[in-house]
């Protein structure tokens, strides 16, 4: 692996720890600095250095040195952690993005030279930390420099230990040679690696498990160093590797060992160096988002001709043979969740984000907004999360411009003056329930309801509940701002959140509280790709549910009328379907059909079919564009009879029952339903 | 050892110097107190002058069951000699401090 190979990584690396950064620069702005934050930071920032200095990225040595030196002085009180200068670090790291993503995007390494922003932005951190100028301005002048210029000939090195486990009781203690390491030079940087030792029933509390590795820097040496372990050398494996050689073309040999040692850190940690010792211990592989896709694909095939399998082997009647192909279709299953797993992130990064969001908005409006995240474990698959971005931010910035009102207000109504935008994320049967939601005014229902009849979106004597009011809201070119700020406009973009949100077959919601606040919930299915499905059967053509949305399966009951679109289950109410009728079917009906009885978020639904085929596991295919209009079906999968099989959009189909007026617009669904149904 | 509902849980108390010499002690006593309900989120260390790397393996034991009960586990009374070692390891960002009056 030469030095270009590596790159990437070092992109990975340097992206997530300005992230870092950001975020520990956000909390000292919020909470105050306090010495773990500002720890954090300055570790981040040296980390950074090193790895930038490591592929020769001057313009980021020497920014990152600037940035660095302030912490350093802010940890040893020299001075203080100032609001202007954490806004003044924040646009440093803005800058640092910028110059990595030139990096990123091909940019000529050698040619960077530092931008006048940059410049800039050095000379005032400089002012406000009151870093001399001599120490910094050395090393930004001249940018070959090493990432440790104070002494000509002072080194930096990685030491990496890893003792046997019998050094305790040989009488050796790791800790006194890495004390002894203190008295010639200063430990930088130093990680406890702790991935070896056992859980604690398991643990033989005289064994060393730990592991470390250590940034040292020092005027002596390498023989020095050595020597420094000379005691424990049968005891321990000693790595020792100096930092930034390949800034110099002669070492390009060592160079490409420490690239190698460096990127082995990466892959083996993903979160190196930065954040404490738990990031460390997260021991994570970094796969191209590609090759996962083809895995899901791969096991998509393997499951529809594992479906086709089991149908032979049930048909052939071998017990021997039947008895294999359900061994091996378990197996599958499994395969299949696990690799579905694989594509599980946790919605925490998203968040994380938007701290900056708020901040910047809440700026630029005057506001005083807190933003509250909880749920941050909460996990998605990783290509729900990226396109569920967008909305968000739409959400977050509506309510902070339209939600919240101005501090006066707030203060008229006894409220706080500080605001909160409150994001919240949890699993809800096979679902995942994002929400959004603010402590402001709330929306204000005659003036919706108002706007919607001057618009021709309701009928001027419609009544509607409250639920159904605010969705008015999400109808496209409904807006009821006045006033449209440059931010947004409540209302305006609303229509794309929603389409955004059903194109990942999901739903939303608002609920609102006059005077009190707005909560947006958007309901997401948990993964894209395969589900466990239920099968059912109209008129011989199979369709699918989500199994996780199936509530229970009753017998519609002999003799039972349809007068309506409710019936009595068991003293409920509940709203059902005929998917007969709904996909006008006109052959007889059978003696004895079923209802099936689906639960999307708070709603119920019965759909009435002739008879149930059980449980499949279904990989969902997309419709094609032909059929993207149809409302109701949300895609197909195949059998293993090689037949088709449409799957039912539950979250449509609940909506179509609770608003029965609006069938009549379905013609387009049942026209497609019978070209579907012939594929 | 009594164990109460969560609020009454007992700290887990380490009462001599965490070195190798004591560490296999020190390891049973803690495995049996922690199946008694005792609360890593609150670790004692009032009777503990000294500790090498073995202590410090025991307390990331302590510190891993902490974050396994959603909690952090805070050192009561750290000596300045464990807080040094730990200052050292980088690894005071893990645990919290408290000092009991």
């Amino acid at each position: 692996m030469n030095i270009d190979e590596a790159l990437p990584t070092f992109i990975t690396e340097a992206r997530e720890l300005l992230r870092e950064m950001e975020a520990g620069l956000l909390a000292c702005e919020q909470n105050g600095a306090d010495t773990d934050t500002v720890n954090a930071i300055f570790r981040s920032a040296h980390t950074l250095k090193g790895a930038a200095g490591l592929f020769g990225l001057d313009p980021i040595v020497s920014f990152t040195h600037v940035m660095e030196t302030a912490l350093d002085r802010v940890r040893s009180g020299k001075c203080t952690m100032t609001e202007d200068l954490t806004a003044l670090m924040i646009e440093g790291t803005d800058h640092l993005v910028a110059v990595v993503e030139e990096i990123a995007g091909g940019g000529n390494v050698q040619a960077l030279s530092m931008q006048s922003s940059g410049e800039q932005l050095l000379a005032r951190l400089r002012v406000v930390a009151d870093v001399s100028t001599d120490a910094a301005g050395k090393t930004a002048s001249k940018p070959a420099a090493d990432a440790a210029p104070a002494a000509p000939s002072e080194a930096r090195w990685r030491i990496s230990l890893r003792f046997k486990p019998d050094v305790l009781r040989n009488g050796m203690d790791p800790l006194s040679f890495i004390r002894y390491l203190t008295t010639f030079g200063e430990i930088e940087e130093l990680q406890v690696l702790t991935d070896k030792v056992p859980p604690l029933d398991a643990l033989d509390a005289e064994c060393c498990y730990l592991g470390y590795e250590i940034d040292f820097r020092t005027t002596e040496k390498r023989a020095r160093i050595e020597a420094a372990f000379e005691f424990v050398r049968e005891d321990c494996e000693l790595g020792i590797v100096q930092h930034g050689a390949a800034a110099s073309a002669s070492n390009a040999e060592q160079a490409n060992k420490a690239a190698r040692a460096d990127s082995k850190l990466v892959a083996a940690d993903g979160k190196p160096a930065a954040g404490d010792a738990k990031n460390i211990e997260k021991r994570t592989i970094r796969v191209e988002a590609d090759k996962l896709d083809r895995l899901i694909d791969l096991i998509g095939e393997l499951i529809v001709a594992g479906a086709s399998t089991n149908l032979i082997a049930s048909r052939a009647k071998l017990a021997d043979l039947s008895e294999s192909a359900s061994r091996l279709s378990r197996l599958v299953e499994e395969v299949r969740d696990s690799a579905l797993t694989l594509r599980m992130v946790q919605i925490g990064g998203t968040f994380s984000r938007f701290h900056r969001i708020v901040r910047d908005v809440a700026r630029d409006l005057g506001k005083q907004i807190d933003l509250e995240i909880t749920g941050a474990e909460t996990e998605l698959d990783k290509t729900v999360v990226e396109r569920i971005n967008d909305p968000l931010v739409h959400l977050v910035r509506n309510a902070m411009d339209h939600g919240i009102e101005p501090a006066e207000v707030r203060e008229q109504r006894g409220k706080p003056a500080r605001a909160k935008v409150r994001l919240n994320a949890y699993h809800d049967s096979g679902s995942v329930v994002i929400e959004v939601s603010d402590d402001g005014g709330g929306i204000n229902k005659e003036r919706v309801l108002a706007k919607a009849i001057e618009r021709g979106l309701v009928a001027a004597d419609a009544v509607l509940s409250d639920k159904e009011v605010f969705a008015l809201i999400m109808e496209p070119g409904f807006s009821t701002a006045s006033v449209i700020s440059n931010l947004s406009g409540r209302g305006v973009g609303m229509d794309v959140v929603k389409s955004n949100v059903e194109e990942l077959r999901g739903s939303i919601e608002i609920q609102s509280q006059p005077g009190a606040g707005t909560t947006v919930q958007i309901r997401l299915p948990l993964t894209l790709a395969i589900i466990d499905g239920f099968q059912m059967r109209v008129d011989g053509a199979s369709y699918v549910v989500p199994l996780n949305m199936v509530e229970e399966c009753v017998e519609l009951p002999e003799g039972s009328s349809f007068v309506g679109d409710y019936f009595d289950l068991r003293g409920k109410v509940l709203p059902f379907l005929r998917l007969r009728e709904l996909f006008e079917s006109d052959r007889p009906r059978p003696a004895r059909e079923s209802v099936v009885v689906v639960r999307w978020g708070s709603e119920r639904l019965g759909l009435v079919v002739d008879a149930l085929d059980g449980e499949l596991q279904a990989v969902i295919k997309p419709l094609g564009k032909m059929f993207a209009r149809l409302r109701g079906i949300s895609g197909s999968t195949i059998l293993g009879s090689g037949a088709v099989a449409l799957i039912l959009d539950v979250p449509a189909l609940c909506q179509m029952a609770s608003h029965p007026g609006r069938k009549q617009k379905n013609s387009a669904l049942i026209e497609g339903s019978q070209t579907c149904s012939v594929i | 050892v009594t164990t109460g509902n969560g609020a009454e849980r007992q700290a887990l108390c380490f009462a001599e110097d965490m070195t190798v010499y004591n560490a296999a002690t020190q390891k049973e006593q803690l495995v049996e107190r922690l199946r008694n309900n005792a609360d890593p989120g609150r670790v004692d260390l009032k009777q503990v002058a000294e500790i090498d790397t073995a202590g410090v393996q025991l307390l990331l034991v302590v510190r891993d069951a902490a974050r396994a009960a959603g909690g952090t586990a805070c050192l009561l009374d750290a000596s300045p000699a464990v807080r040094e070692t730990l200052r050292l390891l980088r690894l005071e960002s893990s645990f919290e401090f408290a000092n009991t009056p």
